[in-house]
């Protein structure tokens, strides 16, 4: 039993060392996020988190174990100061320090006796625990439901974007046309104000 | 023993009653009235001393086997007999400990005290048993082969009623017999087994009012009430010799002198029946405590195939399950002793990682089991039945369902600008793909992306506030649920 509260004391230090990102494209992989990382702290390991039974497109997420736990703390905090991009922009990655949940090769928790019964139809409790079940069937669909609800805002979210960004890239379009054909100098000239050469472009 | 009660008179018991005394054997008694015999012929069978017997007792389902050990008429002309009893497996439940009795297997008594024997009316004989002892004590014939088989019971060993123990060793007397006479009879012994005697040709008849119920004495049943006492305290179970011997006594009812009961032992009887009532809830209230499958240790030696694939290919043969509501702590391979223990089924089993975006108290797991057949019943059982687990979890299951594994192309969020209309942007673009970098604030971008983090945000609060409203939910339920009830495993004693 000793070896195996070891095992647990140690993945637990593991656990506190790692961090957990999410909302990434599914272009991100193992190397982009080594690349994105390695100037804040070393990588060690990069775990993709498989997403089975989810709605498929989810985002990818993944554990990535550091050096150290107070490494993990100051990606976390740089994280959430700042909008972090990953293979694609605007939607920016989000970092949460890990738990042991999220790991499908925890230890077993050392000591634990874990108790089960049937209870048949002619158990007294047989009713309530058949309440409990139907409550898990609907407690899962209302998952499921919010789950829906949650992306169809994002797609809209991305779309009122996209739009936004298209007005945005006529716009610069439109001045670096006006631009490029001397317009906008000789309108300067014209009204007698500075034009600068050089202008800010998206990204 | 005295005889306070009338016996049943002759008028009672009608001419008709088919007896006859046998040989005589002595006398006894202060007044040397009491004439003992070697035998008797009862309703056209001839009974001999040591000879086995049913007896009927009322109010019980079963019959008692005892051992004729005297065969007397009273001054009254009461014809009683004495029996030292055989106990059967039930009878001394409580004392079986390891000993694991067969079905036709039946215990002597033995030992001083209250038990062993027992005073009885004749009339209260059922039929004959033939009970074959097996032991490899010396002075015990050995039992032939056809002997054994046509035997209705045997005893291997005899229950010492005073230190309520098994013992597989003889004394020398049991209640002032000798222990040859418990033993099998030699050839030579004049033997009675199920002899019909010659001269015995008159018809049965059946006589309802033999012996009277009511006026029968109790002096023996009081006797016998203490033996019982603690005998009747243990639950009975039914055995698979069950519904053998109840035919035996349903035969054997139009003929059969009853017992009355004493009060005393009627509510010993009711008493008996609850704490049967008690056993039957109590089989069903079985605590597993989950243990590693057989095979743990080699679940760790192999490296499997992905589990990609597994899934993939359970999936296609219908062998996947999807249970909920587990502990999100559990790991795998407890899921897979839980369902060894439960539905004794070897799967592989995979928890679901935790996400935030997922319910802190619901944990899950993908469960390949080895066939359809075995998914499909495994799925019905939970079901129908329901698997507690020590939190007041109950495992829900249904059929696993992968998530479609097309990936898309395009990540919502991720914009990307018409490459062919502008070929500069487009290799920034192209870029900034392969990077990753902290927005700006001067950014068209960092506006964008701030929008991200209010959606992130508001998820979040969405997603507590479910969580915070089913959470409610199951312990309203929870609190209704006895868990201390479903998995305690109290004694009889403590109530529930």
């Amino acid at each position: 039993m000793e070896s195996s509260a070891e095992k647990y004391a140690a993945f637990k230090q593991k656990v506190s060392r790692t961090v957990y990102l999410d909302n990434m494209s599914p272009q991100v992989t193992e190397s982009v996020i080594r690349t994105a990382l390695d100037q804040f702290a070393t990588v060690k390991n990069v775990k993709f988190i498989p997403n089975y039974i989810g709605p498929s497109n989810q985002p990818q997420c993944a554990l990535v174990e550091l050096d150290s736990a107070k490494k993990a703390k100051e990606i976390l905090s740089m994280i959430a100061g700042y909008p972090f991009m990953m293979s694609g922009q605007p939607r920016p990655v989000r970092a949460r320090p890990a738990v042991m949940e999220m790991f499908d090769d925890q230890p077993i928790k050392p000591n634990r006796k874990i108790k089960i019964r049937w209870l048949e139809p002619s158990d007294p409790d047989f009713e309530l625990a058949k309440e409990v079940k139907n409550l898990t069937r609907k407690h899962a669909a209302e998952v499921e439901f919010l789950d829906k609800l949650l992306l169809e805002d994002e797609e809209k979210l991305a779309k009122q974007q996209e739009e936004t960004l298209k007005v945005h890239y006529k716009k610069f379009k439109m001045i670096e046309g006006i631009m490029a054909d001397k317009t906008a100098h000789r309108l300067a000239r014209k009204y007698n104000l500075h034009v600068a050469d050089d202008w800010a472009r998206l990204d | 023993m005295s005889h306070s009660r009338p016996p049943p008179s002759e008028a009672n018991v009608g001419k008709m009653i088919d007896f006859k005394w046998g040989d005589k054997r002595g006398v006894g008694g202060k007044n040397k009235d009491i004439q003992y015999y070697e035998s008797f012929v009862y309703e056209g069978v001839q009974y001999f001393l040591y000879d086995c017997v049913y007896l009927y007792t009322a109010g019980h389902v079963e019959t008692s086997i005892g051992k004729l050990v005297k065969i007397f008429e009273t001054r009254n002309r009461q014809k009683m007999i004495k029996l030292v009893w055989f106990f059967r497996p039930f009878d001394i439940r409580n004392w079986l400990g390891q000993y694991k009795p067969c079905w036709n297997e039946l215990f002597l008594a033995s030992g001083e005290g209250k038990g062993v024997s027992n005073f009885n009316y004749l009339e209260s004989i059922i039929r004959k048993c033939s009970v074959i002892c097996t032991s490899k004590d010396k002075r015990n014939p050995k039992p032939s082969e056809i002997e054994l088989k046509k035997a209705d019971y045997f005893f291997n060993c005899t229950f010492d009623v005073v230190r309520g123990v098994i013992i597989d060793q003889f004394t020398n007397e049991i209640d002032g017999i000798r222990v040859e006479r418990f033993f099998n009879r030699n050839g030579d012994e004049k033997t009675s087994n199920h002899l019909h005697v010659g001269t015995d040709i008159r018809p049965k008849i059946v006589i309802k009012t033999r012996t009277n119920p009511c006026t029968i004495s109790h002096c023996q049943v009081n006797d016998k009430a203490k033996v019982r006492t603690y005998e009747n305290v243990l639950p009975k179970q039914s055995s698979d010799s069950y519904t053998y011997k109840k035919r035996k006594i349903v035969e054997e009812k139009p003929t059969i002198g009853q017992i009355s009961k004493t009060p005393k032992e009627q509510e010993i009887d009711e008493k008996k029946a609850e704490l049967r009532q008690d056993e039957r809830v109590k089989t069903n209230k079985k605590v597993i405590d989950v243990i590693e499958r057989p095979d743990a240790e080699k679940r760790r030696w192999f490296k499997k195939m992905p589990w990609d694939e597994r899934l993939q290919t359970a999936q296609k043969m219908g062998t996947l399950v999807l249970l909920n509501n587990l502990d999100p702590s559990y790991t795998s391979f407890e899921v897979e002793d839980l369902v060894w223990c439960a539905l004794k089924a070897r799967v592989e089993a995979r928890m679901i990682e935790w996400s935030p975006g997922s319910s802190k108290y619901y944990g899950r797991a993908l469960v390949i089991f080895k066939t359809k057949d075995a998914a499909e019943s495994a799925i019905y059982q939970l079901n129908k039945r329901c698997l507690v687990l020590g939190e007041g979890r109950i495992v829900s299951a249904i059929k696993g369902t992968l998530r479609e594994p097309g990936k898309k192309k395009r990540f919502t969020g991720h914009l990307v600008l018409d490459r062919a209309a502008h070929q500069r942007q487009h290799q920034e673009m192209r870029n900034a793909v392969s990077t990753s970098h902290c927005s700006q604030p001067n950014t068209i971008e960092y506006g964008m992306a701030t929008e991200w983090i209010l959606h992130y945000e508001k998820s979040n609060a969405c997603w507590n506030a479910l969580y915070e409203k089913q959470m409610k939910e199951i312990q309203d339920v929870r609190s209704k649920l006895k868990m201390d009830r479903i998995f305690s495993v109290e004694s009889l004693s403590n109530p529930t």
